[in-house]
């Protein structure tokens, strides 16, 4: 056993002061046990009720009710509307294969004629040949509206600005929200669903859908990078 | 553990409680007696839930305020300890370390900014009367003899001593061992002990 254990087993009360000092007599036994009574004496000095001094001090604590809440229910509307804004601009950035893909999957729930799935070969000319045409407007459709919609993307790879503002200013629990950069997601399904009216399919001819604003809703895929 | 009536025998348990015999004992909670569900409710906004963590912690941030600090502020410091926690206790997290031990992190802040304030006087005779006490300790010497020391020995001295923690919570508190906690302390009196004796 070293000193320091032994001087642990003395505080503990399993050795007395003589058998410690008796045990290291080259160290200053008694006055290391002087200082560490000196300290103990001061632990065990009487404090003041505590309750007496809560009644005080309860009525000073500043408001601080639900914030837990408000600050979740805004992570969840900013994580909502990052989400949404994500999907979306991850469908206007999402090569034509892909996005061919979620029309069909689409229509799929729709009861549209499902659209064949996109392979290597005709989606992929149909969507260069779309490319090419951006601004041809689609037959039946609202080209417009992807037109638009191109034309309002600010940037397909910019998933930056969609950060919802759920920090509240000063607020100091910024580190418990999860960033919601993280939960952007550009494979989200084109989301808002929609999507247009008719699958991928070869023919370019999209039918219009009304509900679609958020993507291209239009076979002719899209557009815009940029 | 018990306390006793013979000198002779340790007698530090700092923050215990005494049952009808006069017995110390010290009850041993998940963190000092506080639960993490009461950290938990107070963080939400639970003001009944702090009163409860103020009424388990306020011996122990009372003692270290009034040896750390003029003895008739340490009622305000107190105060000005728990009123900041509440503020910032949204952003605490458990991290294993107790509780208590964040408490004494911000009562340092306070204590140090209260001494920067005012000029700290004690009265000799506010020396506790007791036969354990050494006869050349004083407490303005002992308190400012600790402040000599180097921070993780006079931090394992205040929290084993003035606050109350056990070895196992100071080591949490300061990221040791039990064993390199206990190392710490000893040295740290001896330390005290040759600079007390010098004078």
């Amino acid at each position: 056993m070293s000193f320091d254990e032994d001087l642990a087993r003395w505080e503990a009360g399993e050795l007395s002061i003589d058998e410690l000092a008796t045990a290291y007599p080259d160290e200053d036994v008694r006055g290391i046990a002087s200082v560490h009574a000196a300290f103990a004496g001061i632990a065990r000095e009487p404090v003041p009720d505590a309750s007496a001094s809560w009644e005080r001090l309860g009525a000073r604590l500043p408001a601080r009710a639900r914030v837990g809440r408000a600050r979740r229910r805004a992570i969840v509307i900013g994580l909502a509307a990052a989400m949404l804004m994500g999907s979306a601009i991850a469908y206007a950035a999402a090569p034509s294969g892909v996005r061919g893909v979620v029309r069909t999957i689409v229509n799929v729930f729709r009861d549209e004629q499902p659209a064949a799935p996109p392979t290597g070969g005709a989606p992929s000319q149909v969507t260069r040949d779309d490319e090419r045409s951006t601004s041809r407007p689609a037959p039946s459709g609202e080209p417009s509206a992807r037109e638009t919609q191109d034309a309002d993307e600010p940037d397909h790879g910019d998933g930056g600005d969609d950060e919802p503002e759920v920090r509240e200013s000063g607020d100091p629990d910024e580190r418990e929200t999860p960033s919601p950069d993280a939960t952007e997601d550009p494979d989200d399904g084109g989301g808002d669903g929609d999507g247009d009216g008719d699958g991928s399919t070869p023919t370019p001819d999209p039918e219009p859908s009304s509900s679609d604003e958020l993507d291209g809703s239009d076979q002719s895929n899209d557009p815009s990078h940029d | 553990m018990t306390l006793s009536e013979d000198p002779t025998i340790a007698v530090n348990i700092p923050g215990a409680s005494h049952d009808r015999n006069g017995e110390a004992y010290v009850e041993h909670g998940n963190d000092a007696g506080v639960p993490s569900l009461l950290v938990e409710r107070a963080k939400r906004g639970d003001r009944d839930a702090f009163g409860e963590i103020y009424r388990a912690h306020h011996a122990a941030i009372f003692r270290f305020a009034r040896f750390a600090s003029d003895p008739g502020a340490a009622e305000d410091i107190v105060a000005d300890v728990f009123l900041r926690a509440w503020t910032a206790l949204p952003r605490y997290r458990d991290t294993g370390v107790p509780f208590i031990a964040w408490l004494y992190g911000i009562a340092r802040h306070v204590a140090a900014d209260a001494r920067r304030r005012a000029r700290r006087v004690e009265p000799r005779d506010a020396l506790p009367d007791s036969p354990t006490d050494p006869p050349s300790a004083d407490r303005v010497a002992l308190f400012e003899a600790l402040e000599r020391l180097p921070e993780e020995q006079r931090q394992v001295i205040e929290l084993k001593f003035l606050i109350g923690c056990s070895n196992d919570e100071v080591g949490a508190a300061l990221g040791k061992t039990p064993g390199a906690v206990n190392a710490q302390q000893w040295r740290a009196l001896a330390q005290l002990r040759r600079w007390l004796e010098d004078g």
